[in-house]
Protein backbone atom coordinates (compact mmCIF):
# COMPACT_ATOMS: atom_id res chain seq x y z
CA UNK A 1 0.00 0.00 0.00
CA UNK A 2 1.63 3.36 -1.11
CA UNK A 3 1.14 6.43 0.87
CA UNK A 4 0.99 9.35 -0.87
CA UNK A 5 2.27 12.85 -0.08
CA UNK A 6 2.92 16.67 -1.63
CA UNK A 7 6.47 15.27 -2.12
CA UNK A 8 6.22 11.91 -3.40
CA UNK A 9 2.78 11.85 -5.56
CA UNK A 10 4.27 12.70 -9.17
CA UNK A 11 6.11 9.12 -9.76
CA UNK A 12 2.94 7.35 -8.44
CA UNK A 13 0.87 9.68 -10.76
CA UNK A 14 2.83 8.73 -13.81
CA UNK A 15 1.91 5.07 -13.06
CA UNK A 16 -1.82 5.52 -12.42
CA UNK A 17 -2.35 7.51 -15.34
CA UNK A 18 -0.17 4.50 -17.10
CA UNK A 19 -2.61 2.18 -15.40
CA UNK A 20 -0.40 0.17 -13.91
CA UNK A 21 -1.23 0.63 -10.35
CA UNK A 22 -2.97 -1.79 -8.52
CA UNK A 23 -6.75 -1.20 -7.55
CA UNK A 24 -6.21 -0.31 -4.16
CA UNK A 25 -2.92 1.89 -4.82
CA UNK A 26 -5.24 3.42 -7.05
CA UNK A 27 -7.99 4.18 -4.75
CA UNK A 28 -5.14 5.63 -2.97
CA UNK A 29 -4.08 8.07 -5.75
CA UNK A 30 -7.82 9.16 -6.30
CA UNK A 31 -8.14 9.79 -2.71
CA UNK A 32 -4.87 11.97 -2.48
CA UNK A 33 -6.80 13.90 -5.65
CA UNK A 34 -9.59 14.44 -4.28
CA UNK A 35 -8.00 16.04 -1.20
CA UNK A 36 -5.74 18.37 -3.33
CA UNK A 37 -7.54 20.21 -6.25
CA UNK A 38 -4.82 22.50 -7.02
CA UNK A 39 -2.73 19.18 -7.74
CA UNK A 40 -6.10 17.84 -9.86
CA UNK A 41 -6.23 20.89 -11.43
CA UNK A 42 -2.84 20.69 -12.84
CA UNK A 43 -2.95 17.44 -14.01
CA UNK A 44 -6.34 17.18 -14.96
CA UNK A 45 -5.78 16.79 -18.89
CA UNK A 46 -2.63 14.73 -18.58
CA UNK A 47 -2.37 12.54 -21.60
CA UNK A 48 0.22 10.19 -22.95
CA UNK A 49 1.56 11.62 -26.19
CA UNK A 50 4.74 9.38 -27.05
CA UNK A 51 7.46 11.14 -29.04
CA UNK A 52 8.13 8.85 -32.25
CA UNK A 53 11.44 9.11 -33.47
CA UNK A 54 13.05 10.46 -36.88
CA UNK A 55 13.55 6.62 -38.53
CA UNK A 56 15.28 9.36 -41.36
CA UNK A 57 18.03 10.58 -39.61
CA UNK A 58 20.67 7.75 -39.39
CA UNK A 59 24.23 7.44 -38.74
CA UNK A 60 25.54 7.48 -42.20
CA UNK A 61 28.89 5.68 -41.66
CA UNK A 62 28.55 2.46 -40.16
CA UNK A 63 31.12 0.79 -41.88
CA UNK A 64 33.72 3.38 -40.17
CA UNK A 65 32.64 2.03 -36.44
CA UNK A 66 32.92 -1.44 -37.81
CA UNK A 67 35.92 -3.43 -37.08
CA UNK A 68 37.58 -6.49 -38.59
CA UNK A 69 39.46 -9.47 -37.25
CA UNK A 70 42.91 -8.46 -35.65
CA UNK A 71 45.72 -10.63 -37.02
CA UNK A 72 48.57 -9.59 -34.25
CA UNK A 73 51.86 -9.47 -35.18
CA UNK A 74 52.88 -9.38 -31.93
CA UNK A 75 51.52 -8.94 -28.01
CA UNK A 76 52.02 -6.19 -25.64
CA UNK A 77 51.91 -6.79 -22.00
CA UNK A 78 53.14 -5.71 -18.87
CA UNK A 79 56.48 -7.80 -17.85
CA UNK A 80 58.25 -6.06 -14.56
CA UNK A 81 60.26 -3.34 -15.75
CA UNK A 82 59.96 -3.51 -19.71
CA UNK A 83 57.43 -4.32 -21.65
CA UNK A 84 57.50 -7.80 -23.66
CA UNK A 85 55.90 -8.48 -27.05
CA UNK A 86 55.85 -11.27 -28.35
CA UNK A 87 54.79 -11.73 -31.63
CA UNK A 88 53.41 -14.32 -33.47
CA UNK A 89 54.42 -15.60 -37.46
CA UNK A 90 51.97 -13.63 -38.97
CA UNK A 91 53.28 -11.00 -41.92
CA UNK A 92 56.64 -11.87 -40.63
CA UNK A 93 57.89 -10.20 -43.56
CA UNK A 94 56.47 -6.88 -42.68
CA UNK A 95 58.39 -7.24 -39.31
CA UNK A 96 61.52 -8.24 -40.89
CA UNK A 97 61.45 -4.81 -43.34
CA UNK A 98 60.87 -2.85 -39.94
CA UNK A 99 63.01 -4.65 -37.86
CA UNK A 100 66.00 -4.29 -41.02
CA UNK A 101 65.07 -0.53 -40.50
CA UNK A 102 65.91 -0.42 -37.16
CA UNK A 103 68.86 -2.53 -37.67
CA UNK A 104 70.20 0.04 -39.52
CA UNK A 105 69.47 2.84 -37.47
CA UNK A 106 71.31 1.38 -34.55
CA UNK A 107 74.02 -0.18 -36.69
CA UNK A 108 74.28 3.25 -38.10
CA UNK A 109 73.74 5.09 -34.83
CA UNK A 110 75.66 3.06 -32.59
CA UNK A 111 78.36 2.23 -34.89
CA UNK A 112 80.69 5.18 -33.42
CA UNK A 113 81.74 4.61 -29.39
CA UNK A 114 79.25 5.80 -27.44
CA UNK A 115 78.53 5.45 -23.65
CA UNK A 116 74.94 5.46 -23.81
CA UNK A 117 73.48 1.92 -22.73
CA UNK A 118 71.50 1.75 -25.36
CA UNK A 119 74.11 1.69 -28.15
CA UNK A 120 74.95 -1.85 -26.72
CA UNK A 121 71.51 -3.67 -27.80
CA UNK A 122 71.48 -3.47 -31.03
CA UNK A 123 68.61 -5.35 -32.33
CA UNK A 124 68.35 -8.93 -33.46
CA UNK A 125 66.05 -11.48 -34.27
CA UNK A 126 68.17 -14.28 -32.05
CA UNK A 127 67.82 -11.60 -29.34
CA UNK A 128 64.42 -10.76 -29.80
CA UNK A 129 64.95 -7.28 -29.19
CA UNK A 130 63.50 -4.09 -30.80
CA UNK A 131 63.33 -0.92 -30.77
CA UNK A 132 60.30 1.58 -30.49
CA UNK A 133 60.89 5.26 -30.80
CA UNK A 134 60.25 7.52 -27.84
CA UNK A 135 60.44 10.93 -27.09
CA UNK A 136 62.27 12.78 -24.69
CA UNK A 137 63.42 16.26 -23.62
CA UNK A 138 66.70 17.40 -24.04
CA UNK A 139 68.53 14.47 -23.40
CA UNK A 140 71.77 16.09 -24.56
CA UNK A 141 73.94 13.12 -25.35
CA UNK A 142 71.52 11.70 -27.79
CA UNK A 143 71.24 15.20 -29.62
CA UNK A 144 75.18 15.66 -30.05
CA UNK A 145 75.33 11.98 -31.31
CA UNK A 146 72.43 12.38 -33.74
CA UNK A 147 74.12 15.30 -35.29
CA UNK A 148 76.84 13.56 -36.54
CA UNK A 149 74.87 11.70 -39.04
CA UNK A 150 73.32 14.33 -41.86
CA UNK A 151 71.79 13.15 -44.58
CA UNK A 152 74.05 14.00 -47.25
CA UNK A 153 76.58 11.62 -45.70
CA UNK A 154 74.15 8.77 -45.71
CA UNK A 155 73.05 9.55 -49.00
CA UNK A 156 76.96 9.49 -50.12
CA UNK A 157 78.31 6.39 -49.06
CA UNK A 158 78.33 3.05 -50.54
CA UNK A 159 80.03 -0.05 -49.68
CA UNK A 160 79.40 -4.16 -50.96
CA UNK A 161 79.73 -5.56 -47.82
CA UNK A 162 77.58 -6.53 -45.15
CA UNK A 163 76.60 -3.59 -42.44
CA UNK A 164 77.21 -5.15 -39.75
CA UNK A 165 80.89 -6.10 -40.91
CA UNK A 166 81.42 -2.72 -42.03
CA UNK A 167 80.04 -0.89 -39.69
CA UNK A 168 82.01 -3.06 -37.31
CA UNK A 169 85.22 -1.93 -38.81
CA UNK A 170 84.87 1.61 -39.27
CA UNK A 171 84.00 2.24 -35.80
CA UNK A 172 87.31 3.54 -34.79
CA UNK A 173 88.19 5.56 -38.03
CA UNK A 174 85.45 7.42 -39.14
CA UNK A 175 82.93 9.70 -38.03
CA UNK A 176 80.30 8.58 -41.05
CA UNK A 177 78.94 5.25 -41.01
CA UNK A 178 78.83 2.86 -43.75
CA UNK A 179 76.05 1.53 -45.70
CA UNK A 180 75.96 -0.73 -48.63
CA UNK A 181 74.49 0.86 -51.41
CA UNK A 182 71.35 -1.09 -52.07
CA UNK A 183 70.19 -0.04 -48.54
CA UNK A 184 69.60 3.48 -50.00
CA UNK A 185 65.94 3.37 -49.84
CA UNK A 186 65.73 2.78 -46.22
CA UNK A 187 68.42 5.09 -45.31
CA UNK A 188 66.54 7.85 -46.35
CA UNK A 189 63.83 7.15 -44.29
CA UNK A 190 66.22 6.44 -41.58
CA UNK A 191 67.99 10.34 -42.15
CA UNK A 192 64.11 11.56 -41.58
CA UNK A 193 63.55 9.74 -38.71
CA UNK A 194 67.19 11.21 -37.64
CA UNK A 195 66.06 14.94 -38.69
CA UNK A 196 63.02 14.48 -36.78
CA UNK A 197 65.74 13.03 -33.68
CA UNK A 198 67.33 15.90 -33.90
CA UNK A 199 64.24 17.93 -32.88
CA UNK A 200 62.27 15.78 -30.54
CA UNK A 201 65.68 14.13 -28.96
CA UNK A 202 64.45 10.83 -29.93
CA UNK A 203 65.63 7.87 -28.71
CA UNK A 204 64.78 4.64 -28.95
CA UNK A 205 63.45 2.33 -26.37
CA UNK A 206 64.47 -1.00 -25.96
CA UNK A 207 61.48 -3.71 -26.00
CA UNK A 208 62.00 -6.76 -25.63
CA UNK A 209 59.66 -9.81 -27.56
CA UNK A 210 58.79 -13.55 -27.69
CA UNK A 211 56.91 -15.59 -29.88
CA UNK A 212 53.27 -16.68 -28.62
CA UNK A 213 53.73 -20.55 -29.05
CA UNK A 214 50.10 -21.44 -29.08
CA UNK A 215 46.79 -19.52 -30.45
CA UNK A 216 45.87 -19.67 -26.55
CA UNK A 217 48.41 -17.35 -25.63
CA UNK A 218 48.01 -15.32 -28.34
CA UNK A 219 44.34 -14.40 -27.08
CA UNK A 220 44.78 -14.26 -24.11
CA UNK A 221 46.51 -10.34 -24.30
CA UNK A 222 44.19 -7.86 -24.16
CA UNK A 223 46.49 -5.73 -26.43
CA UNK A 224 47.23 -7.06 -29.51
CA UNK A 225 48.36 -4.51 -31.64
CA UNK A 226 50.46 -4.76 -35.45
CA UNK A 227 53.69 -2.98 -35.29
CA UNK A 228 52.09 0.27 -36.91
CA UNK A 229 49.83 0.37 -34.48
CA UNK A 230 51.88 0.40 -32.17
CA UNK A 231 54.04 2.89 -33.40
CA UNK A 232 50.82 4.92 -33.13
CA UNK A 233 49.61 4.10 -30.28
CA UNK A 234 52.99 4.88 -28.61
CA UNK A 235 53.72 7.85 -30.27
CA UNK A 236 49.52 9.34 -29.98
CA UNK A 237 50.43 9.46 -25.96
CA UNK A 238 53.51 12.04 -26.62
CA UNK A 239 53.21 15.70 -27.02
CA UNK A 240 55.71 17.15 -29.35
CA UNK A 241 53.83 17.64 -32.57
CA UNK A 242 56.57 16.54 -34.26
CA UNK A 243 55.80 12.96 -33.45
CA UNK A 244 53.11 12.90 -35.28
CA UNK A 245 54.72 14.01 -38.08
CA UNK A 246 57.32 11.33 -37.45
CA UNK A 247 54.32 8.82 -37.39
CA UNK A 248 52.89 9.77 -40.50
CA UNK A 249 55.90 9.45 -42.51
CA UNK A 250 56.82 6.34 -40.53
CA UNK A 251 53.49 4.29 -41.46
CA UNK A 252 54.03 6.07 -44.92
CA UNK A 253 57.27 4.15 -45.11
CA UNK A 254 56.35 0.97 -43.50
CA UNK A 255 52.90 0.78 -45.78
CA UNK A 256 55.18 1.24 -48.84
CA UNK A 257 57.56 -1.12 -47.90
CA UNK A 258 55.32 -3.55 -47.05
CA UNK A 259 52.83 -3.23 -49.64
CA UNK A 260 49.65 -2.58 -47.00
CA UNK A 261 46.91 0.01 -46.89
CA UNK A 262 48.31 1.35 -43.84
CA UNK A 263 47.37 4.93 -43.25
CA UNK A 264 47.67 7.26 -40.60
CA UNK A 265 46.94 11.22 -40.40
CA UNK A 266 46.34 14.17 -38.63
CA UNK A 267 44.62 17.18 -37.78
CA UNK A 268 46.04 20.31 -36.26
CA UNK A 269 44.16 23.27 -35.03
CA UNK A 270 44.76 27.01 -35.45
CA UNK A 271 47.60 26.73 -33.28
CA UNK A 272 49.05 24.16 -34.36
CA UNK A 273 47.96 21.39 -32.03
CA UNK A 274 46.67 17.98 -32.81
CA UNK A 275 43.11 17.48 -32.34
CA UNK A 276 42.23 14.43 -34.14
CA UNK A 277 44.06 11.56 -35.57
CA UNK A 278 42.89 8.97 -37.91
CA UNK A 279 44.73 5.27 -38.37
CA UNK A 280 43.69 2.36 -40.35
CA UNK A 281 45.03 -0.83 -41.50
CA UNK A 282 43.85 -4.24 -42.89
CA UNK A 283 43.32 -5.03 -39.66
CA UNK A 284 42.47 -2.11 -37.64
CA UNK A 285 41.10 1.59 -37.77
CA UNK A 286 40.63 4.33 -35.28
CA UNK A 287 39.32 7.79 -35.62
CA UNK A 288 40.39 10.06 -32.24
CA UNK A 289 39.74 13.71 -31.73
CA UNK A 290 40.72 15.36 -28.69
CA UNK A 291 37.44 17.73 -28.64
CA UNK B 1 30.73 -10.35 -26.61
CA UNK B 2 32.73 -10.99 -29.76
CA UNK B 3 33.52 -8.98 -33.22
CA UNK B 4 30.78 -10.60 -34.97
CA UNK B 5 27.90 -9.03 -32.36
CA UNK B 6 30.27 -5.84 -31.50
CA UNK B 7 29.72 -5.53 -35.27
CA UNK B 8 26.02 -6.50 -35.35
CA UNK B 9 25.91 -4.21 -32.44
CA UNK B 10 27.11 -1.13 -34.97
CA UNK B 11 24.13 -2.32 -37.40
CA UNK B 12 21.45 -2.32 -34.48
CA UNK B 13 22.20 0.57 -32.16
CA UNK B 14 24.13 3.23 -34.19
CA UNK B 15 20.87 4.98 -35.36
CA UNK B 16 18.97 4.90 -32.15
CA UNK B 17 22.55 6.03 -30.69
CA UNK B 18 22.81 8.73 -33.01
CA UNK B 19 19.00 9.93 -32.74
CA UNK B 20 18.71 9.72 -29.20
CA UNK B 21 22.42 12.34 -28.98
CA UNK B 22 20.93 14.00 -31.70
CA UNK B 23 17.88 14.86 -30.23
CA UNK B 24 19.74 15.70 -26.58
CA UNK B 25 22.26 18.23 -28.28
CA UNK B 26 21.41 19.24 -31.57
CA UNK B 27 24.28 18.97 -33.11
CA UNK B 28 24.86 16.51 -36.03
CA UNK B 29 28.94 16.79 -35.83
CA UNK B 30 28.99 16.24 -32.12
CA UNK B 31 26.44 13.38 -32.09
CA UNK B 32 28.66 11.55 -34.95
CA UNK B 33 31.63 12.12 -32.61
CA UNK B 34 29.54 10.94 -29.46
CA UNK B 35 28.55 7.69 -31.39
CA UNK B 36 31.65 6.92 -32.50
CA UNK B 37 33.68 7.73 -29.10
CA UNK B 38 30.92 5.84 -27.43
CA UNK B 39 31.73 2.71 -29.88
CA UNK B 40 35.42 2.84 -29.29
CA UNK B 41 34.76 2.97 -25.46
CA UNK B 42 32.61 -0.63 -26.59
CA UNK B 43 35.16 -1.95 -28.53
CA UNK B 44 37.90 -1.76 -26.00
CA UNK B 45 35.53 -3.42 -23.46
CA UNK B 46 33.70 -5.47 -25.93
CA UNK B 47 34.95 -8.48 -24.25
CA UNK B 48 33.13 -7.58 -20.67
CA UNK B 49 30.02 -6.59 -22.56
CA UNK B 50 27.39 -9.29 -22.42
CA UNK B 51 25.97 -9.01 -26.08
CA UNK B 52 22.42 -9.12 -24.51
CA UNK B 53 23.10 -6.12 -22.53
CA UNK B 54 25.39 -4.15 -25.29
CA UNK B 55 22.68 -1.80 -25.94
CA UNK B 56 21.84 -0.82 -22.53
CA UNK B 57 25.95 -0.51 -22.01
CA UNK B 58 26.07 1.76 -25.26
CA UNK B 59 22.76 4.74 -23.77
CA UNK B 60 25.23 4.40 -20.38
CA UNK B 61 28.17 5.90 -21.90
CA UNK B 62 26.40 8.11 -24.12
CA UNK B 63 24.29 9.17 -21.44
CA UNK B 64 27.00 10.11 -19.08
CA UNK B 65 29.32 11.64 -21.50
CA UNK B 66 26.04 13.73 -23.07
CA UNK B 67 25.79 14.49 -19.34
CA UNK B 68 29.22 15.77 -18.74
CA UNK B 69 29.39 17.74 -22.46
CA UNK B 70 26.17 19.42 -21.60
CA UNK B 71 27.88 20.69 -17.69
CA UNK B 72 30.59 21.90 -19.60
CA UNK B 73 28.79 23.55 -22.31
CA UNK B 74 26.44 24.96 -19.13
CA UNK B 75 23.64 24.00 -21.14
CA UNK B 76 21.32 23.39 -17.74
CA UNK B 77 18.66 25.95 -17.56
CA UNK B 78 16.66 26.61 -14.88
CA UNK B 79 13.15 25.24 -15.50
CA UNK B 80 11.18 28.06 -14.11
CA UNK B 81 12.79 30.48 -16.34
CA UNK B 82 11.66 28.90 -19.68
CA UNK B 83 8.95 30.92 -20.79
CA UNK B 84 6.95 28.74 -23.51
CA UNK B 85 5.74 32.42 -25.25
CA UNK B 86 9.12 32.93 -26.32
CA UNK B 87 9.05 29.96 -28.47
CA UNK B 88 5.50 30.12 -29.90
CA UNK B 89 5.30 31.61 -33.05
CA UNK B 90 1.96 31.19 -35.54
CA UNK B 91 3.51 29.17 -38.19
CA UNK B 92 0.87 26.27 -39.33
CA UNK B 93 2.04 22.97 -37.84
CA UNK B 94 2.22 19.92 -39.92
CA UNK B 95 1.15 17.36 -37.11
CA UNK B 96 1.45 17.14 -33.53
CA UNK B 97 4.69 15.29 -33.42
CA UNK B 98 6.61 18.41 -34.66
CA UNK B 99 5.28 20.46 -32.06
CA UNK B 100 6.06 18.12 -29.61
CA UNK B 101 9.75 17.98 -30.94
CA UNK B 102 9.69 21.68 -30.48
CA UNK B 103 9.02 21.57 -27.17
CA UNK B 104 10.97 18.82 -26.17
CA UNK B 105 14.03 21.06 -26.66
CA UNK B 106 12.54 23.51 -23.97
CA UNK B 107 13.49 20.68 -21.44
CA UNK B 108 15.79 20.63 -19.14
CA UNK B 109 18.63 18.12 -20.13
CA UNK B 110 17.63 15.79 -17.56
CA UNK B 111 14.04 15.51 -18.32
CA UNK B 112 14.60 15.34 -21.61
CA UNK B 113 17.02 12.45 -21.86
CA UNK B 114 14.61 10.07 -19.59
CA UNK B 115 11.60 11.00 -21.80
CA UNK B 116 13.94 10.19 -25.06
CA UNK B 117 15.21 6.92 -23.95
CA UNK B 118 11.54 5.91 -22.81
CA UNK B 119 9.62 7.32 -26.42
CA UNK B 120 12.61 6.49 -28.54
CA UNK B 121 13.85 3.56 -26.92
CA UNK B 122 11.47 2.28 -25.17
CA UNK B 123 13.17 1.45 -22.15
CA UNK B 124 10.94 0.50 -18.79
CA UNK B 125 11.01 2.84 -15.76
CA UNK B 126 13.79 0.61 -14.20
CA UNK B 127 16.28 0.42 -17.15
CA UNK B 128 16.15 4.15 -17.25
CA UNK B 129 17.46 4.42 -13.88
CA UNK B 130 19.89 1.70 -14.50
CA UNK B 131 21.36 4.14 -17.39
CA UNK B 132 21.09 7.29 -15.89
CA UNK B 133 21.66 6.57 -12.66
CA UNK B 134 18.83 7.91 -10.91
CA UNK B 135 16.26 6.06 -8.76
CA UNK B 136 13.40 4.97 -10.49
CA UNK B 137 11.03 6.71 -8.87
CA UNK B 138 13.49 9.77 -10.06
CA UNK B 139 12.81 8.68 -13.53
CA UNK B 140 9.10 8.89 -12.93
CA UNK B 141 8.94 12.50 -11.48
CA UNK B 142 11.45 13.76 -14.64
CA UNK B 143 8.96 11.82 -16.72
CA UNK B 144 5.46 12.87 -15.37
CA UNK B 145 7.04 16.45 -15.05
CA UNK B 146 8.03 16.36 -19.11
CA UNK B 147 4.77 15.29 -20.08
CA UNK B 148 3.08 17.47 -18.17
CA UNK B 149 5.10 20.40 -19.64
CA UNK B 150 4.58 18.86 -23.26
CA UNK B 151 0.50 18.33 -22.64
CA UNK B 152 0.78 21.97 -21.37
CA UNK B 153 3.01 23.58 -24.04
CA UNK B 154 0.23 21.64 -26.83
CA UNK B 155 -2.29 23.26 -25.34
CA UNK B 156 -0.89 26.88 -25.18
CA UNK B 157 -0.06 25.98 -29.13
CA UNK B 158 -3.63 25.05 -30.00
CA UNK B 159 -4.83 28.25 -28.08
CA UNK B 160 -2.57 30.01 -30.42
CA UNK B 161 -3.39 28.85 -33.23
Amino acid sequence: MISLDKNNYESYLLDYFEGTLSAEDSAEVEKFLSENPEITAEVSDFEIIPLISDESEVFENKESLKKNEVTPIFFIEKSEKKKIISFSKYLLPSIISIAAMFLIVFTLFFSKKTDLNIAQNVYSLQNNKIFIPVVEKKIEKVQNHFQKISVEKLKNVSHENSVAEKTQNQTKNTEIPVVAERKVEKIEFLASISAVSLENSLIFEEINFKKSETKNERQNYQDAMTIPEFLVHKISELKPSNAWSFTKSCVKKIADLTKSSLHFDYREDKNGKVNSYTFSSPFFGVEKSKN
Amino acid sequence: MNLAEYNKSVDDFSDGLFRFLLKNCKDKEKSRDLVQDTFEKLWLNHKNVEFEKVKSYLFTVAYHTLVDLVRREKKFTDFSNVDAKNYSHNEQYSDMQQILHQAIDLLPADQKSVVLLRDYEGYSYEEIAEITGLSESQVKVYIFRARTFLKNYIGKVETLV
